[in-house]
Formats: structure tokens, sequence, C-alpha cells
């Protein structure tokens, strides 16, 4: 029952419409079956009634014939009479019974064919042809005006019973028999003059046409009703639909509308009804949510704005500390170049002064510390080259051009030298994730970050070689790129990236200064863990591009 | 979906509302019994090889068959006793017999065949109504007839124009002689001062018998009053208009009805305690006159013709419900009065049943009309009009403890 009642609810509302005038429908229908059952029970009576009073009326125009046949004893005209009155539409047998005198008329062709047999073909059905049934059974087919046609049958008569309790004087009996097989409604009357009896009539006529006409009737009204139930209900469907629906479902599209965020939509109210103050009330929804969903937009837009401008202000302060903290790099930088440019020119000026000393003194002497000397020279004039060069580009990071880039490219770019023509006693290792996100960036210096920190590496591992192993790893939106190598690692590793530090022989220090930078230019992070005789990892988280705009 | 669902349901219950509606067969066209053809079953017109033909024209179908059998019973008796005794003038007498049925066109065109066919008179009908129809065919033909026990006064002559039809007779007396032949017997043999006359309307025979009654009873100088009661066709309850005689308090009630009237009257007079003296005409005579009980005092009325237990018992006995009254004898003294006319012609000329027929015929109802025969009903003559001189015979009607018997009482009129 539940079950059923959910699948109602499940219906559409045009079906449950639908559904209840259905109801209606049937309910109606029954209703007016009980409405028309007794009236199709009344007009069956009032056509017994009519068929009562035709053979009433027959009897009464009949009866003094009848009466005069039978106290004149005269069959003849007895027959003449019942082949008139058996020849009337409808009826199937009349007979008149009386001490001396009995005989039974018909001239319906189903008693005449049936008494009569396949003889009677020619002539039965034919106006005025009546067949006469003496009480013995001896019959005669005749035609109008008593000519004889087929004489001195024996048939089989059948008897229309008479009641057992005899007749009331002047009153017709009705009865519903069966006479030959077919139902028909029986006279009976007793043909009385001055009160008297003088013999019994009985007259019978078919209930088929009354049965026809019944049936026609009935299918006529039943049919009749039903059609015009059915158009009624179809209109009433078409106008419910028309009225209930439709304003439904403009109300129900423009709530879906609503829900995919058009909060423009507005119903036209065309009604006072549920549907209209519905479409007043949704109007006033959506409005309401329209203003509100523009106020949070302000408020939005204003945050937004807000955002920016903090973060306008952070971005400046940032660059401010950050050209404070470039500007103090650049002091170190400058005092380290002081530093290290001094210290080359010491050797410079030991070279020029042993030099100058063995000119003046010793000849000889000069020509055996003279290349020394000069190498020395050399090689400090091209430290301080390389310590120039290095400083300029620290000084001189060009702005970044970023794009979209495959990481995994990135590193394989950056590895190219060494996966072509590998040192001797290296082993390089590369593991990259499939699914690293792109980054934005710029190619030249992330390129330069990566080799910077692969050559530290290199270093770190230094002549004895070993094995470098790069990895991309998917993490938090963006990607880790991870440069490990086993070398003997460094001990203050949080150092590395400041710009003076170094432990190398050589090397201005400022490689993975610049890598830092440039690596928290991009929005990242790098960071190198090492525990001494176990190498040394460096990681360079970088986020991953914003989403590509829907091309 | 539940648009689709009313459509089908609508869809269903439009077949099942034409379901309904062929309900079957339209009932067949209504049966009008047609009248208009003439009942007549006609002899074959076999070559009469010298016989003089005599056309008996009786009905054997319909209400008139009964007497119309009897009738031609009757011929048939004379005509074999005719040819038993060697005929006419040496010829052989040839009874052509139409049977018809009961209504008027039936003789007619009985009649009209029987022309044709060569008959030198015809013997017909036994009912006014046939008898008048064979009458106009016979008088515009030239054929004499003869009518066994047709009483209408305006058999022998024509209605319409008043004039006589002298090809035209009759075996017995007509309403007028026997209306007034009763009237002199109510008047003197039964001393009736009060006659109450009850007649059916619209029935010639039931009028014209009370108005010669009427016009020969009623005489206000000699004190004789008659109140004049009609009842219509097949009536049968007459116990209003006997309340209405009873009042009047007649000496006697004339019912010149059939019997099955004076049957009914009879039977009716007693419920309303009406004692008066009951008399009738010749359409009494049946032997079923009075079976619901006759009226407690004798009661008269009158035969066409005497009895002849000689003649009955050539007739025969048959098993008829109806005996035959004057009917046959009557037929049978036409067929003798036709062959006596015959014999007066003396030697027929060669062609007097060809191409001489008409002028035979035309002999033949002079002889006719000249007719003074000794019959089987006694005298046979006739007057200027045709009909037969000849009186009725009374018959009385007596209750007995088995119930009411009639016997001959005397003879009114020309005998």
């Amino acid at each position: 029952m539940k079950g059923l009642l959910r699948s109602l609810s499940d219906l559409s509302l045009r079906a449950k419409i639908a559904l209840a005038l259905l109801i209606v429908f049937l309910g109606s229908v029954g209703v007016l079956l009980l409405v028309l059952v007794p009236f199709l029970g009344e007009q069956r009576q009032r056509m017994l009634d009519q068929d009562r009073r035709l053979l009433s009326t027959l009897r009464r125009n009949y009866e003094r014939d009848f009466i005069y046949d039978l106290l004149s004893r005269n069959r003849e005209s007895l027959a003449v009479h019942l082949a008139d009155l058996a020849s009337q539409e409808g009826l199937v047998w009349a007979q008149v019974e009386a001490s001396g005198l009995d005989l039974g008329a018909s001239g319906d062709r189903g008693v005449v064919t049936r008494l009569v047999g396949p003889d009677a073909d020619p002539f039965v059905g034919r106006p005025g042809v009546v067949l006469l049934v003496d009480r013995d059974g001896e019959a005669d087919l005749v035609g109008p005006g008593g000519r004889p046609l087929l004489s001195g049958r024996r048939v089989t008569r059948e008897e229309p019973r008479a009641t057992e309790a005899g007749l009331p004087p002047g009153q017709d009996e009705f009865r519903e028999i069966v006479f030959g097989g077919e139902r028909v409604l029986a006279l009976t009357a007793t043909l009385q003059a001055a009160g008297e009896p003088y013999g019994r009539l009985h007259v019978l006529k078919s209930l088929a046409p009354l049965e026809r006409s019944e049936a026609l009737t009935r299918s006529l009204l039943y049919g009749g009703v039903a059609l015009s139930f059915v158009s009624v209900l179809l209109l009433l469907n078409l106008l419910l639909s028309r009225i209930v629906l439709v304003p439904v479902r403009r109300v129900h599209d423009a709530m879906a509308r609503a829900a995919t965020g058009d909060l423009r939509v507005r119903l036209p109210v065309h009604s006072r009804d549920e549907v209209g103050s519905m479409a007043e009330s949704f109007n006033r929804m959506v409005g309401e949510l329209e203003a509100s969903h523009q106020q949070i937009e302000g408020y939005s837009r204003n945050l937004e704005s807000m955002v920016e401008a903090r973060t306008a202000e952070l971005r400046a302060s940032e660059a401010k500390i950050l050209a404070s903290q470039r500007l103090e790099a650049w002091k170190e930088a400058v005092e380290r170049v002081i530093h290290e440019v001094k210290n080359p020119l010491t050797p410079v000026g030991l070279a020029a002064e042993t030099l100058k000393t063995a000119w003046a003194r010793d000849k000889a002497r000069f020509a055996s510390v003279f290349p020394s000397a000069i190498d020395m020279i050399l090689g400090a004039v091209r430290d301080l080259k390389e310590l120039i060069g290095e400083f300029s580009r620290f000084s001189r990071l060009p702005p970044m051009r970023t794009e979209r880039l495959d990481p995994n490219a990135l590193v394989l770019d950056a590895l190219s030298p060494y996966t072509k023509t590998p040192p001797d006693r290296l082993r390089v290792k590369v593991e990259l994730a499939a699914d690293a996100p792109e980054v934005q960036a710029d190619a030249d210096q992330l390129k330069r970050v990566l080799l910077n920190v692969i050559n530290n590496a290199l270093e770190a591992m230094g002549e004895s070689g070993g094995s470098l192993r790069l990895l991309t790893l998917r993490e938090q939106g963006g990607v880790t790129i991870r440069i490990e190598d086993d070398g003997p690692g460094v001990e203050d590793v949080e150092r590395i990236f400041e710009p003076h530090y170094t432990t190398k022989v050589k090397g201005t220090g400022l490689g993975l200064a610049i890598a830092r930078q440039v690596v928290e230019e991009h929005g990242g992070t790098i960071r190198a863990e090492s525990k001494p005789g176990h190498g040394t990892s460096v990681r360079i988280h970088l986020p991953g591009a914003p989403r590509p705009e829907a091309a | 979906m539940a648009l689709r669902v009313n459509a089908a349901l609508a869809a269903a219950l439009a077949l099942a509302g034409l379901a309904c509606v062929w309900g079957g067969p339209e009932p067949r066209g209504s049966v009008v019994p047609d009248h208009m053809d003439p009942v007549v079953l006609a002899p074959a017109a076999a070559d009469a090889d010298g016989a003089l033909t005599i056309a008996a024209v009786f009905p054997t179908i319909g209400r008139y068959a009964v007497s119309g059998q009897q009738s031609l019973r009757g011929a048939r008796l004379a005509v074999e006793e005719l040819n038993r005794a060697g005929g006419v003038g040496g010829r052989q007498l040839r009874l052509a017999e139409y049977r018809t049925g009961s209504y008027f066109v039936d003789a007619r065109h009985a009649a009209s065949l029987a022309a044709k066919d060569g008959a030198l008179a015809i013997v017909g009908a036994n009912s006014s109504e046939l008898s008048r129809a064979i009458a106009e065919v016979a008088e515009a033909a030239g054929i004499p007839q003869i009518s066994n026990v047709s009483t209408a006064r305006d058999l022998t002559w024509d209605p319409l124009t008043g004039r006589d039809r002298p090809f035209v007779f009759r075996m017995c007396a007509s309403d007028d002689v026997m209306g007034r032949l009763l009237a002199g017997f109510a008047r003197d043999e039964l001393g009736a001062h009060r006659t109450a006359v009850l007649y059916e309307v619209g029935r010639t025979y039931s009028q014209q018998l009370a108005r010669s009654f009427v016009a020969s009873f009623a005489d206000a100088a000699a004190g004789r009053e008659v109140a004049e009661f009609f009842y219509l066709a097949l009536e049968t309850d007459f116990r209003p208009q006997l309340r209405r005689v009873k009042e009047f308090a007649p000496d006697v009630v004339f019912l010149p009805g059939s019997f099955t009237d004076a049957t009914l009257v009879a039977s009716q007079a007693r419920t309303v305690g009406l004692e008066a003296t009951l008399l009738g005409g010749d359409a009494w005579s049946s032997p079923l006159l009075f079976q619901r009980g006759g009226p407690p005092r004798e009661a008269y009325y009158v035969e066409l013709c005497p009895r002849s237990p000689e003649f009955e018992q050539r007739y025969g006995d048959p098993a008829e419900n109806e005996a035959p009254g004057c009917r046959a004898i009557l037929a049978y003294d036409a067929v003798r009065v036709i062959a006596a006319g015959l014999r007066s012609l003396g030697e027929l000329p060669k062609d007097a049943l060809g191409s001489g027929r008409d002028e035979t015929r035309g002999r033949l109802r002079q002889a006719i009309a000249r007719t003074d025969l000794a019959a089987a009903t006694g005298r046979v003559r006739f007057d200027a009009r045709g009909d037969r001189v000849q009186g009725v015979a009374l018959q009385a009607v007596e209750p007995t403890p088995q119930g009411p018997r009639a016997r001959p009482r005397g003879w009114l009129g020309e005998r």
C-alpha cells in the first residue's frame, strides 16, 4: 500500500491529473450505471407495457369475432380471423380454445418452417401467409384471404401452457414463456361477452424486437455516455493542463534556470491563484537572491580590491625587503669581491715583486721564476675574471619570462650534457613522475638552477665519482625535483644557499644563492638535507601552474 | 505518457461503445395481408362436349365457407340426379364449381370467370354480400343467376338505379316479405301491442328486415307501438340495450340478427330480467341457436323453406357442425329450375353453346321467369322482380329440460 502510494506520488503532475480524472470518470460511470440500469429496466418495462397494450388491443379487436365464430362453431370464419390476427407484425402464435373448436395460427417464419418443414419455403414469409393448426395437429398453410397453399399436413403443435389456476374474468394475463425455443410475451385471455366465458385466447408476441431495441438503446446509451464522458474528460484534461500544468511547468523551468545561476529570470503573474502566488513568491525570492548575490559580489569585489591592495603593499614591502636583502647581499658581495679581489692581488703583487727583484738582481733567476710567477698572475687574473663574471650575473638577474613547462622535460634538458657524454665513474639515475603537473616558470633560469645544483653535486662527489639521482614527484599541487648524490655530504647544510658560503676550493659561492633566489621568485622553495658521509639531497618544490583558461 | 493513457482509455471505451451499438439485424418488414387478390378456385376449362354448363359460385373458404359447402353439395346433388335421369334434352349437365373466398371480390371474380368460361347460368351465392357481387356481373353479362338463400331485397334490382335486374332470381322470400309476414304473425298470432326491435346497424339484412317489420307492425291508431334499438357489428354485450328494452316493457322483442346475436341476447336477457317473447328471422336458423340457454318462454323464427325429410335423406348425413338448413335444398331446387328452363327451350340450335350462347342465356332467362315448377321446396314461381313467390316456415323454439328445441309451427304467407 505504501509502495503504491509512493509510486503514485512519483508520477508526473500530468499523470496525476489524468489519474484523478480517470477516477472521477470511473466514479461517474459507476453512479451513472446505478442510474441507467434502473432506467433500462424501466425502459424494458415500458416496452413490455407497450407490447401488453398492443396484445390487449388485439384481443379486444378480435374478441367479438372469435366469440361469434365460437357461437356459430364456424371454423372457417375463425380461421380467417385467426389468420388475420396471426399476420400482425411480431406475433408468433395465436390460438383460440373452446369446447369443440380449437385452432392455432402462426404467420411467423420460424414457427411455420419448424412445423411444416421445407415444403413451406416457397410461401413462408410472404404477406398474409399463415399456418392454421387444429388441436389434433392437422395443419393448413393458407395465403391471403384463406387461399389454401398446403393442406392436410400433420404437425406437432406446441401448446402455450395455460395457467393452472384459471383466469380471473375480464383480465388479460401476461407471461413471458418460451415457445418453440423463442422467448415470447404470452397473453392468455378469456373470451367473454357480458361477463360470460366463451373460450380462451392465446396470443404470443416475440420478445426479440423488444430485446433488440433494448440492446440498441443500451448500447447507444452506454456508448454515448462513455463517449461524451471521455470527450469531456479529455477536454478537462486539456483544460487542466493549460490552467495548471503550463504555469507549473513555467515555474519549474524558471526554477531550473534560477538553480543554474540565472537570477535574472522572472515569471509573468497571470492569475491570483496558487500558481500566481507561487510565481509571485518565486519572483520575490529570486529578487532577494539576486540582490544578496549582487551584495556578495560587491563584497567580493571590495575584498578583491582590498586583497589586491594588500598584496600590492606586501609585494612592495617584499620588494623592499628583497631590495634591502639584495643590498645586504650586494654589500656582502662587494665585501666578498673586495676580499676575493684582494686575495688574488696579493700573489700577483708577490709574483710581480719576485719578477722585478729577479729581473733586477739576477737575470738567470728571473728566467727560472718567470713561468711560475706568470702562471700565478694569469691564474689570479683568471680567477678575478671569473669572479667578476659571476658577480655581474648575480647582480643582473634578468626578469623572468615564464611559460608553462613540463618539469620532466626541464630535468631531462638540464641533464642532457651528462647523459650524452657521461663523465667517468658517474652513474645517473632519473625517475620522473608521469603525473607531474606543469609549472609556470622561466625555462632558462630554472635550467641554470638545476645545472648549478647538479654541478654542486658532481663537484661534491669529486674525482672519485658516484651516483646521481634525479626524481620528480607530484606534491602539494606542484612538483618536487629531487637531486641526490652519494657524495661526502656537508655539515652545515642550511647555509649552502647563502651567497658567500662555499665548501669548494674554487667557485664564487654565489651559484646556490642565485638558485634559491630564482626558485623563490618562482614561488617555490629549495631545501637541502645532508648527513656527512651519506650524500646530499636537494629538494626544489615548484607550485603547479594555474589551470589554463579553457581554450 | 498521461495523454497516451487517456487516449488508450478513450479508444477502449469508444470500441466498447461501438461493440454495443452493433446489436443485431433489423427486424423483418411488417406483414401486411393482401386481400386485393381475389380468392377463386376455378374448375379446369374442360371441353364441355355438348354438356350444358351451370356454374356454381359458392365460398368454400372463409367465414361463409360452411354454408357455401352445403349449398354446393345441394347443387351437386341436383346435377347428379338429373344426369342420372338422362340429362336435359339428351345433353348432360355439367356443374362448374367456382369455390371462392368469403369476400365479395372473390365472388365477383368467380362470376366473371364463369361468364367467360361459357356457363349458361349461375347458381349462387349463399350470402347476400356475395350474391349481389355476382348479380352485377350476371346482369352485365346477360347470364341468368339464381341465388339460393340471399334475402337482401336489392339483389333482384339495382339499388343505384332502382331498375330491375331481369337476369337475377332467388329461391326464397326477400327481407321485405319476411318482415311483413313476421309483423303479421306478431300482430295476429301473438297479439303483440308493444314490440321492441333490436337490430344491427350497418348490416343490410338486419336493417331491412327491421324496416319492413316496423312498417307492417306499427299502427298508432290500433295501439301498436314499436321501439327501435340498435347495436353495432359484433356486439357481444347487449345488456345496456336490453335494460332499455325492458324499460319499454314490450310484448315481443324482434331480433332481425343472426342466431349468434339471438343466442347472446337470449342469454343476457335473463340476466336483466327481460321476459318478452323473442322473434327472429331466417338468420336464426341454426342448431346452435340458444346454445347458451334459451329464453324462458317459447320463441319464434322462420325458415326459408319447408322441411323435407326426403331431401335430407338424399343429402346424406355429413359430419358437419351445421345442419344444411335451407341452403342445400334451395340450391338443389335452383339447379332444378335451371334444368327445367333449359328443357323448356327444346332442341337447342347447333351453335347454342358457341356463338349463340348469349342468345341461349337470354332464352333461358325468359324460361326461368316463366317457371312454375313443383320442386323439393314446393311450387316455384317468380314474381316480376325475380323473387320467388314464397312464404316462410314458422319455427317455434321451446325450452325443455334438455335445452331449447325447435319444431315447425305452420307456414306464413304463400305456399
